[in-house]
Parts: structure tokens; C-alpha cells; sequence
């Protein structure tokens, strides 16, 4: 009887399987929040990650050494999520009217709440829920960029190298962003209230 | 002296450090003068630092337990020279292969029935898993038919010798009357 071949050796995985245990352990958290952070839903990015670590262990062999693993996983979670909005053009531009969905439940707060003024509390479901949902309003390429650098911390050359353009491209989807949700934030910008 | 339009597309790459020396004089000798420029610098700043307020998500998954359990619902799939022949416009490829080709797909494996989940699902229908039996199948649907059809024994003729699904065989539709072998492999996620 034939053996399957699930757990076999790709090639340039030295150690197999343990090697690549830790390599997932090491990322999972900061990949599966870009993953989250794209998608803003907590299952899709379940998914998206784990397909992501699963072509990753399969096409191992086309990772180059002395390259960082996780950029090149960033790169698998950027294309397939990429792939899969280009699949499903019906995939909703998230509405400012729907509710969220978090980890924690829905956030239904209306986004541009005039009353709103400088955040007092960064970390309240509430504001983390706003930011989530601006986030979400972005186009998908926009929105990467800025997940990258504003919440990941890579430089532009290392987001050129991830979403594979130019770092021209990225200045630019950065600076798009940024304004665009400068738009959508302002009653909660701190610089904006002073001048009201 | 550059004129506001231009200086703004520069100053997000301003705030981050990515522009070179003769940029940063430039955007900064702008800046003394613009209080538009200002205002809007100040509020990307605002911006970039309220996204580096997101709250970093703890996953409640064990990846590589998941990608494992994945990995070992694996199929392998053994060709074999023999009296069929795989009916695919790579036959020359195939024959040129190795003698055995081993043939690895993954996926969930379960009803393949003849006329089960193909026909309740026409549209996930992948035909033709790959121009030659060593060929890596698509990567964008888990559900494929092997063309097969009677041949006269050749030697550059194949057949599917066994097909495993983890440690089990797998169900697989063997109707060389009718000239199909079919596989369903379900798709677990809607990103596979």
C-alpha cells in the first residue's frame, strides 16, 4: 500500500516538519493579524493564514534562503486574499452602515460621530471598532499598504517587496490611504478638534 | 519652491523618513511658510499614530496543528504505464516522465460517488487536473477528473495505479466504460 506523502521533506526544510512548526509558531501571531486586518473578520483570517502556512510547507522549495520567512508569507496572505476579492467582485465594499465584526462581537457604532472628540481611551472596544471599520473602507491594495507600515512597522522597501511593486507605488498607496482615512477619522483627530 | 500639490504626496514619506536629503529640504523649506501643508501634515501624523493604536489580535488557533491536520487528509495519487491512457493534451510530457509518476493532491476526500457532489456542484467542476500526471495540480479548486480511456498497452500508455488519501485509499470512480475516473476533493475554505 502506498504511503501518503503529506508530511514528506520539501526540499531546503533541513529539519522537516519541526523546523516549520517553529517558523509558524514564531509568525502566526503578526501574520494572522495582517490577515485579520485586511479581511476584519476573524474566521476568514483563520483561514486565509492557515492556507497561507499550508502553501508555504508545500512550495517551500521555491522559498529563497537567506530571505525572511514571514515576508514571504505576507506576500502568499497579500496574493491569495488579492485573488480572492478579484474572484468575488460581489465581496461587499464595506458599508459605514454595517456592523463589524471583531473578535469580540459586532461594533455597530456610526463611524463620523460629530460629537466625537480627541480619544481619551485607545483601547476601548469602542475606538478599536471605529479604527477597524475605517480600515475597512479602503480599497484592498490601499489598505494592505497601510496595515503594513502604520500597523506593522515595515519600511517601504520591505511593503515594496511584499506586495511586489515599486516603492514609488507604495509612497503613494500609503499617502492615499492616510487621507482617505484623515477623512473618515477627522472628529476624532486631535489636531482637527483644536480648530473646530 | 515647491507648490502644495506636490509637497503633499510627499509628506507621508516625509513622516515616515522615506524620502532622500534633497526631498526633506524641500518639504521642510515648504513648511515654514504653508499653513495648509502644516495642517494636514499634523493630521497624517494623527492618523499613522491612532493606526498604531490597533490592538494586536491573539490568535486562537494553533496554525501548525491546522496545516498538519490539512496535510494529512493528502492524496497520492500512483500512475502507472498499463493499458489505459490518460486522455491530456501533456501525454508527451507524461511519457517522458519518470517510469512511475507520483502524483500529490490535497484536500478533503469524501463521496466520491459518480454523480454525487459533481452534479449537485457543476460549477466547482475543475476539468482536467493537469497536462501531465507530475504536474502540480491548480492550486484554486480541489476537485478534479482524470480523463482516462482504453488504450492498447503501449508503453507510453498510463493508468492510475492507487490512489491514497491520507493513510486510507481513497474512493475514486473507476468507470473505464464510460472513460472517467473522478475525484472529488472538497474544499474546505473559501481561500482554497
Amino acid at each position: 500500500m502506498l504511503q501518503s506523502k503529506a508530511l514528506s521533506l520539501p526540499t531546503g526544510l533541513e529539519n522537516g516538519w519541526d523546523s516549520f512548526e517553529k517558523l509558524v509558531q514564531t509568525h502566526e501571531r503578526a501574520l494572522y493579524n495582517f490577515a485579520y486586518r485586511l479581511t476584519g473578520d476573524p474566521e476568514e483570517a483563520k483561514d486565509l493564514t492557515q492556507e497561507a502556512f499550508y502553501r508555504a510547507y508545500k512550495n517551500y522549495d521555491k522559498f529563497t534562503p537567506g530571505t525572511c520567512f514571514d515576508r514571504w508569507v505576507y506576500r502568499i496572505i497579500h496574493n491569495l486574499y488579492l485573488d480572492h476579492v478579484r474572484k468575488n467582485r460581489k465581496i461587499r465594499q464595506e458599508s459605514l452602515d454595517n456592523p463589524i465584526r471583531t473578535s469580540e462581537g459586532d461594533i455597530t457604532r456610526e463611524l463620523a460621530d460629530n460629537s466625537a472628540g480627541p480619544v481619551e481611551d485607545y483601547e476601548s472596544l469602542e475606538f478599536q471598532g471605529v479604527l477597524a471599520k475605517a480600515l475597512k473602507t479602503l480599497s484592498p491594495e490601499f489598505r494592505a499598504a497601510i496595515i503594513l507600515c502604520d500597523v506593522q512597522g515595515f519600511s517601504y522597501e520591505e511593503i515594496s517587496h511584499i506586495l511586489n511593486c515599486s516603492i514609488g507605488t507604495v509612497r503613494s498607496r500609503i499617502h492615499r490611504g492616510r487621507r482617505q482615512l484623515r477623512e473618515l477619522l477627522q472628529p476624532y483627530l486631535a489636531s482637527s478638534s483644536e480648530r473646530r | 519652491m515647491m507648490d502644495c500639490t506636490r509637497l503633499s504626496h510627499l509628506l507621508s514619506a516625509f513622516i515616515d523618513d522615506e524620502l532622500d536629503a534633497e526631498e526633506k529640504r524641500q518639504v521642510r523649506q515648504h513648511l515654514v511658510s504653508c499653513r495648509q501643508c502644516n495642517d494636514l501634515l499634523d493630521q497624517l501624523k494623527e492618523v499613522r499614530c491612532l493606526l498604531g493604536r490597533l490592538e494586536s489580535i491573539k490568535p486562537y488557533h494553533d496554525f501548525s496543528a491546522l496545516v498538519k491536520e490539512e496535510l494529512s487528509h493528502s492524496v497520492t495519487i500512483e500512475f502507472v504505464p498499463g493499458n489505459h491512457k490518460v486522455i491530456s493534451r501533456g501525454l508527451m510530457l507524461a511519457a517522458a516522465a519518470a517510469l512511475i509518476g507520483i502524483f500529490s493532491m490535497n484536500g478533503l476526500v469524501r463521496n466520491a460517488k459518480p454523480d454525487g457532489y459533481a452534479q449537485e456542484n457543476p460549477q466547482r467542476k475543475v476539468q482536467v487536473v493537469s497536462d501531465s500526471p507530475t504536474e502540480a495540480p491548480p492550486f484554486t479548486d480541489r476537485h478534479y477528473y482524470f480523463p482516462v480511456t482504453l488504450g492498447n498497452g503501449s508503453s507510453s500508455a498510463w493508468s492510475i495505479k492507487s490512489v491514497v488519501a491520507g493513510q486510507n485509499p481513497a474512493t475514486i470512480f473507476d468507470d473505464t466504460s464510460s472513460g472517467f475516473y473522478e475525484l472529488n476533493l472538497f474544499p474546505s475554505g473559501q481561500y482554497r
